[in-house]
């Protein structure tokens, strides 16, 4: 048997290794995904009050602290039975608006884009977010990191810090918002809009209206059928704060749907002797193995789930985005894992419109910012919808608030196993016999888990690296025969 | 490699966790030189996240120098003196998240951003950053005191070998 190392992996998140095991024959056999682990999350946590957590996990992750921040704030408030007043949860959804878009948009132009604009078989060096820049214009380039920018400012303004957020407390939030400030913020929403229909309008332009890339999106070797999760509100329309955890099958059909408290009545997790992220299942359906279907326990979390689980968008402009995906794409769930990047930006959208309505509610500029903590500390449950997936801070404390144990499932790990598969899915469909695994086709493999804007960091609490690529090509005894290089 | 004119803007980026013991050594240092006193023009900030993110931190800046830990294959608490000519990769000046430290530089050079005409970049070799902690390993806090003492000599006295 053959061995196909791909270490590190570009553009992503976060280190892992993809080892890619051949048969004699050149044919795919299987394929490994590895992290390597972070230790002692759990541990540093005990002894220190609740509410410093949700200032502590900021510092896991430097690319989604707000999501940690948000889903701690909201275990804390559950630890101490303690519902936040109104324009106390509205100022801490818009801030987490701002955060996706500029999640969203960073992914995309960085990440994505690079494979479409660019192409997936184009120069490495210029497969990334400078050769995206040199395709479509300065210009736009200028506008991506504008638009960042500024989002990253509302964050800063109403989170206390861009990236080490500290705005919330248990029960509600440090700050209110000044009525100038609204206005800023309104205004600035509204040129979120602006450029998420900007954004969409070029994803049409470049992938849409290309018949490759359909062909590529809807039968490339990247399609996984699953059940799907998402966060969604009262009429089971998206929502990434607050709501009920909905999973459907895979034929659209709710499996379930829970509250953040019962999440390990329907989720389970387990352990692989060759990685170090746990593989989290539906509990109901059980764990049947690394294979999709209608019988199988693995799920995926993504914007593509979450748009599959839920009835609809809650604003107007991403309801028509939402209607047209799946019109053009044959009807919901879609199971086509390229379509994540489509889903993306009607989230993308969905967020800037979210942010515009939140910013015009009277509710906003309101006073009351924090509801008095009266109970006794016990145990919480805090669930949002990251850029990456649904994630799950559990804590559990003495009768003092101070930590004895935590767990978290964060958005990259709901899919741990779905990204394994479908690397092997797309491995399996582009490496064979005669076929020379050129740098296109390991980018064409890469393409199957950056899809889902994956976060290892998060995953296994740990911080990036970079690392030069190398790809070891071995025989059956595990002698290199070949090595293939990526600088 | 840094200029003699130190009259003009200096920013000191110090990065990395620090709550995962070696990996936020930049940090720690950056908020150490903040208790001292320091020239007018000079200033200092940290970042857990480098690529993209760091444009809008060092832009405007005439000067830049970065702290942040490294692997590098010498010893714990060994200093690389690096530049974007003879650059090599730290903990989190590159982000697989969007962009490499030196892409992230082109793309602001493209959109015509204002960035540092000096960009410094030293590495320190660091043990264990995969452990939760709010302290160093112990081989690096055994050197601790002298890296801060030759990156304040670096700030200060503009001295560079």
């Amino acid at each position: 048997m053959k061995q196909i190392t791909i270490d590190p992996i570009t553009r992503l998140e976060g280190h892992g290794k993809i080892e890619i095991f051949l048969k004699d024959s050149g044919e795919v056999e299987n394929v490994y995904f590895q992290v390597p682990e972070l230790r002692g999350f759990e541990k540093f946590c005990e002894g220190r009050p609740v509410e410093e957590l949700s200032q502590i996990v900021t510092k896991i992750c430097g690319v989604c602290p707000g999501c940690h921040h948000m889903a701690s704030g909201k275990a804390a408030d559950a630890v101490y039975g303690v519902e936040p007043p109104p324009t106390a949860k509205k100022l801490r959804e818009l801030f987490y608006m701002a955060h996706f878009v500029h999640s969203h948009i960073a992914h995309f132009y960085a990440l994505a884009a690079p494979d479409f604009v660019v192409g997936p078989d184009a120069d490495p060096a210029k497969r990334n977010v400078l050769g995206v820049i040199e395709k479509v214009g300065v210009e736009i380039g200028t506008e991506v990191l504008k638009q960042r920018r500024i989002a990253q400012e509302i964050q800063a303004l109403l989170g206390g810090h861009q990236t080490h957020v500290v705005m919330n407390i248990p029960g509600g939030v440090r700050k209110g918002l000044t009525k100038e400030e609204r206005d800023d913020i309104l205004k600035k929403g509204e040129g979120f809009v602006e450029f998420s229909k900007f954004s969409l309008k070029l994803f049409n332009d470049v992938v849409l209206q290309n018949k490759d890339y359909v062909d590529l999106i809807l039968n490339g070797p990247y399609s996984l059928t699953l059940h799907s999760m998402g966060l969604v509100d009262e009429n089971n329309k998206v929502n990434f704060y607050e709501g009920k955890v909905r999973v459907v099958d895979t034929v659209g059909k709710e499996h379930c749907k829970y509250a953040a408290a019962d999440y390990r009545d329907f989720v389970e997790e387990r352990v692989e002797t060759w990685s170090y992220l746990k593989f989290p299942y539906l509990k109901k359906i059980g764990w049947k193995g690394f294979v999709d279907g209608q019988d199988s326990g693995v799920y995926h979390a993504t914007p593509l789930s979450r748009l599959n689980a839920a009835d609809g968008m809650a604003t107007p402009l991403a309801q028509v985005e939402y209607e047209k995906m799946y019109e053009t794409l044959g009807g919901k769930p879609v199971h086509a894992t390229l379509a994540m990047h489509w889903a993306r930006l009607i989230e993308l959208l969905y967020s800037s419109e979210r942010l515009v309505e939140l910013a015009s509610d009277p509710d906003i500029t309101g006073s009351e910012l924090r509801t008095p903590i009266i109970n006794v500390p016990d145990e919480g449950v805090g669930i949002v919808e990251a850029q990456r997936g649904t994630l799950t801070h559990h804590y559990w404390t003495d009768n003092k608030g101070i930590v004895k144990k935590a767990n978290i499932i964060v958005g990259t790990t709901n899919n741990n196993a779905a990204i394994c598969m479908s690397l092997k899915k797309a491995a399996q469909g582009l490496i064979k016999k005669g076929v020379d695994v050129s740098d296109g086709i390991l980018n064409m493999i890469e393409m199957a888990f950056r899809a889902y804007d994956p976060c290892f960091s998060c995953a296994t609490h740990r911080l990036p690296g970079e690392m030069p690529l190398q790809v070891n090509f071995r025989d059956k005894d595990g002698k290199i025969i070949r090595t293939v290089k990526r600088d | 490699m840094i200029s003699e004119d130190c009259d003009k803007k200096l920013l000191i980026l110090g990065m990395g966790s620090e709550i995962l013991m070696d990996d936020g050594v930049g940090s720690r240092l950056a908020n150490k030189l903040k208790e001292e006193n320091l020239p007018p023009g000079f200033h200092v900030e940290t970042s857990n996240i480098g690529g993209l993110e760091l444009l809008e931190i060092i832009k405007d800046y005439d000067q830049l120098i970065i702290l942040d830990g490294m692997r590098g294959g010498g010893d714990v608490g060994d200093l690389y003196f690096l530049s974007p000519e003879n650059f090599r990769e730290t903990l989190h000046l590159s982000t697989k998240h969007d962009a490499s430290f030196l892409n992230a530089l082109k793309v602001g050079e493209h959109v015509g951003y204002n960035l540092p005409g000096s960009i410094n970049i030293v590495g320190i070799e660091v043990e264990e950053d995969r452990c939760f902690g709010e302290c160093f390993s112990d081989n690096l806090e055994e050197r601790i005191d002298y890296i801060y003492d030759e990156i304040k000599e670096l700030v200060f006295t503009k001295k560079y070998s």
